[in-house]
């Protein structure tokens, strides 16, 4: 369905994409992940037609939308990281408005935004102004505003940041449901690793401008198969205990959170030992130790350096 | 296409508190505090000015006009001419009709005080600055301009005016009156003197071409003000959509805009007409405020909405290049910088502050989109024709095209970091 072949943008000095390659098929949900500056905002600009790219190619169904966009766009809805809507005008007003530059006859227009109003749970709050909806309401619209026109197609770039829990899940199910329901392929970005879990079938990870890993989401976990995650949590974390662990050679890698540790360690080996005995060298009250088998958020880990919300 | 985003923009703009008091009540509560604080400079279009004239007769007009009665009676001319003359000179009384019928009409009598002083009086008077004017009348003064007008014989005499120098506009008035008045005089007679015509000069006549020599405008403060206010609120316009355009910019709006296939001059075109229809209905809800409450009609609206539609699709092209700007370098300072200082500046240069005296401002000011509709807006309420407007009209038609072209320039092209 969408083919990106060695796809590069460089903003004056900075190669902000270096040759993504990736590909969609019609009616899977595919996750893009990657920590801040990776370069999926600025590949999803390319990829939906708004920046053009400095080399490579985008193909919507074989043909390339570099130059000629309209057709792409015609079936492609898009779900901005930010609320892109007035604020001044009420719910109701705003999806007019899309639809009618969409071109949406008025007569279908009214039916539309009554589905598109049923599908984001809206219904009630129509006629309120935008700037009077919960954090929750704006990003549901957001995302009815590009559900208006049928797309086939949308990407979503990060649909769920900054509201509560109850929303989040009720956008989750809403992507979900779109998937399943209306057979729409899905571009899906999120800091929220468990969302991209849940939600997707295959994924990207991209950190510096290039995708680093993709495949299934076992696929990806399979990049850890040879070790486990080890979380230890203790009474304070000190810097000597950190620096004896970094530096043990059976540690991959290695974060703090609070009290927190998380280390990625060979899966044969028995850490325990060397976790206690480091910890009594340093004076440091362990409070627990657990294995885990690995998540995304570990190989993201592995493969960045970085946890995915750094 | 076009039409959306255009009622979009009205929608936003009844909804932004804020531009809406900025946009329709400010330049109205301006021109109520400046009406009542400075009131009418001119009222039915003659200056309130409150001035003394001093007139001193050399001469004596019944012995003047009796002299010249005898003389004629003496000369050997038909009897039917001699009696027509003498009844002409019966209603030729030159020095009463200018202080009576001219000075002392019900319409510039509340302007000018006007009292009879000795000859002797004059010098002293003149260094004491004690009247706004002085004229004098020369010795024989009636006689030589009945002499003049009747027979065209001799020279026609002059009045003598001697103005306070603080007094200008006083000065020019009343060079403008006695101009007129002499000229009226001398040509009214020759009328009579043929059989056709009123022997004064009505007054209508010298106010009418007061207004042309001297250029002093019948416009009141209050009309003045109105357009002033009006020119240069309608320009907040410019500042006011860049600003929103930059908010669509900013929130990803725009994009949404070019994803639905809209092209970016479409949106362009349709933030042109935005602003250009929303500039024309903010000058209509101010001028017929103005209507209603300050009583400014306008003697000839087609001409008015004319210069008033012109006007707001110069205000459109400004408020393009102000969008594109703001696109160019991803913030809103443009539309800061011109809705803090352009504006204040061009309504400084335009002359929406106080009427400009400077040659070299009010040539510039006319290159102002303010000034030059200004400048339109009071000949039509003088009730000049097109032909007088013209100027102004193109200045507003070849800064629309200058800036358009500008604004397209400026408008980040796809690709562009924008």
């Amino acid at each position: 369905m969408l083919e990106v072949m060695d796809l590069k943008k460089k903003f004056k000095q900075t190669l902000a994409v270096d040759g993504v390659n990736l590909y969609l098929e019609q009616g899977e949900i595919v996750g893009l992940l990657g920590p801040n500056g990776a370069g999926k905002s600025t590949t999803i600009s390319m990829i939906s037609s708004l920046i053009a790219p400095t080399s490579g190619d985008v193909r919507y169904f074989n043909e390339s939308i570099v130059k000629k966009p309209q057709k792409l766009r015609e079936h492609l809805g898009v779900v901005p990281q930010e609320i892109a809507l007035y604020e001044n005008l009420t719910g109701r007003e705003n999806l007019q408005f899309f639809g009618k530059i969409y071109k949406i006859d008025k007569n279908q227009l009214a039916q539309k935004i009554e589905e598109v109003l049923d599908i984001i749970g809206l219904k009630e709050k129509q006629n309120a102004l935008v700037k009077t909806f919960s954090g929750g309401m704006k990003r549901r619209l957001n995302i009815g505003v590009a559900l208006l026109h049928e797309p086939t197609l949308i990407f979503m770039d990060e649909p769920t940041v900054g509201i509560d829990p109850q929303s989040r899940n009720y956008i989750l199910e809403t992507v979900k449901r779109l998937n399943k329901e209306k057979n729409i392929t899905i571009l899906y970005t999120s800091h929220y690793m468990e969302e991209v879990e849940y939600l997707c079938d295959r994924i990207y990870i991209m950190d510096q401008g290039h995708i680093i890993a993709a495949g299934s989401k076992d696929e990806i976990k399979h990049i850890l198969s040879a070790e486990q995650t080890i979380l230890i949590e203790a009474e304070d974390i000190k810097r000597d205990w950190i620096k004896l662990l970094e530096n043990h050679p059976s540690v991959n890698k290695l974060t703090a959170q609070d009290k927190r540790l998380t280390l990625l360690v060979p899966k044969e080996m028995d850490f325990f030992q060397t976790v206690i005995e480091t910890a009594n060298e340093t004076n440091t009250v362990l409070k627990s130790v657990q294995i885990q088998t690995p998540t995304l958020e570990d190989v993201f880990l592995h493969l960045t350096g970085r946890a995915l919300r750094d | 296409m076009i039409w959306p985003i255009i009622k979009k923009q009205f929608r936003l703009m009844v909804r932004d508190r804020t531009n809406f008091t900025l946009l329709l009540v400010m330049p109205l509560v301006l021109v109520f505090i400046i009406k009542f604080s400075i009131g009418d400079l001119m009222t039915q279009g003659i200056p309130e000015i409150d001035a003394t004239i001093a007139i001193a007769e050399h001469t004596e007009e019944e012995a003047d006009l009796t002299q010249l009665a005898n003389e004629w009676e003496e000369q050997p001319l038909p009897e039917e001419a001699k009696t027509q003359l003498v009844q002409g000179l019966n209603q030729f009384q030159p020095i009463r009709i200018l202080k009576e019928e001219i000075l002392g009409s019900e319409e510039l009598q509340d302007v000018f005080a006007v009292v009879d002083i000795a000859p002797e009086e004059v010098e002293a008077a003149k260094k004491e600055e004690k009247y706004t004017a002085i004229i004098e009348v020369p010795e024989q003064f009636s006689y030589q301009l009945a002499k003049s007008s009747f027979l065209n014989e001799g020279d026609t005499p002059q009045l003598t005016l001697f103005v306070n120098k603080s007094e200008d506009l006083v000065t020019e008035m009343l060079q403008d009156i006695l101009l007129v008045y002499e000229e009226e005089m001398r040509t009214t007679t020759v009328l009579e003197r043929n059989g056709v015509g009123d022997l004064k000069p009505s007054l209508e006549e010298i106010r009418g071409d007061i207004v042309s020599v001297s250029m002093v405008e019948p416009i009141t403060s209050t009309s003045y003000y109105v357009v002033g206010m009006s020119v240069m609120f309608v320009l907040y316009i410019a500042s006011t959509m860049g600003s929103y355009a930059y908010l669509e910019k900013r929130d990803h709006v725009f994009e949404r805009i070019l994803l639905a296939n809209v092209s970016k001059w479409r949106y362009f075109v349709g933030m042109v007409l935005a602003s250009s229809l929303l500039a024309f209905t903010q000058l209509m809800i101010l001028f017929g405020f103005s209507v209603v409450v300050f009583g400014v009609t306008w003697p000839n609206i087609w001409q008015f909405l004319l210069i008033a539609a012109l006007l707001s699709i110069t205000v459109g092209a400004i408020a393009s290049l102000v969008v594109s700007l703001n696109y160019r370098f991803q913030s809103e300072k443009s539309s800061t910088v011109f809705g803090n200082a352009i504006v204040t500046v061009f309504a400084f240069l335009g002359g929406s502050f106080y009427p400009i005296k400077s040659d070299i401002i009010n040539l510039i000011g006319n290159f102002t989109p303010n000034g030059a509709g200004m400048t339109a807006f009071f000949a039509t309420l003088q009730g000049y024709g097109m032909n007088e407007i013209v100027d102004e009209l193109m200045v507003l038609g070849a800064l629309t095209f200058v800036v358009i072209i500008a604004a397209v320039l400026v408008f980040p092209k796809r690709g562009e970091q924008s």
